[in-house]
């Protein structure tokens, strides 16, 4: 059987929920049983690719540890919207290293299965 | 290879239809479905890329004392199986 490709799009924003966290988990998934999804960044889940984050006020972890390790899985680039960029007036050097822009609506209309965080 | 796109959310408690905007190619669907359907009547989709086509959910407009002005289209539940079996993929805007 020809395996579907995958697109997780990650929406949301780290440290207020989970999403962020549940979306990456998703991905590692996928990448552990041999089919690596691409991972898009898109409206407010571009701010989880801020370098130099740190953890919350409460101690918790956060999402950036996770996502240096995701190149180990094969999940690589991390992809995100350039218009979510701009409009937060941010610029692709504030983000971590590894990243790639692309379209939100190309990279939703080239997969066959889109999960969205 | 359309795409269905699912709205919940009201357009007046966040920016999703910007961003679904953004987000939409020529000839997919967007259904509005729960507190999504408050975007069907109004102007909120006045500005919604041309060539997309509209849909509210007939339940949840009816629930929430909403009618639609001529576009969306309403669809029962019936038609909302019948988007998602039609569609190449569905994704969730919530």
């Amino acid at each position: 059987m020809e395996s579907k490709s995958i697109l997780v799009v990650v929406r949301h924003p780290p440290h207020g929920s989970s999403w962020v966290r549940e979306g990456l988990e998703t991905a590692l998934v996928g990448a552990a049983l041999g089919q690596p999804p691409n991972l898009l960044f898109s409206g407010d889940g571009i701010l989880a690719l801020l370098a130099h984050q740190q953890r919350g006020a409460l101690g918790q972890k956060g999402s950036a540890a996770m996502l240096e390790g995701l190149s180990l899985y094969d999940i690589e680039p991390l992809w995100y919207d350039r218009h979510s960029l701009e409009a937060r007036g941010l610029d692709a050097s504030q983000l971590i290293p590894g990243c790639q822009q692309a379209s939100t609506a190309d990279m939703i209309a080239r997969h066959d299965v889109v999960m969205s965080f | 290879m359309n795409t269905l796109h699912l709205v919940n959310r009201s357009p007046f408690a966040t920016r999703i239809l910007d961003e679904l905007a953004a987000a939409v190619c020529e000839g997919d669907h967007v259904l509005l479905i729960e507190d999504g359907v408050y975007a069907a009547c109004g102007t909120a989709l006045s500005d919604f890329p041309k060539g997309i086509k509209l849909w509210a959910l007939e339940e949840d407009c009816v629930s929430r004392g909403i009618v639609p002005s001529e576009f969306p289209k309403r669809v029962d539940m019936a038609g909302f199986v019948d988007l998602t079996a039609r569609a190449h993929r569905c994704v969730s805007w919530f």
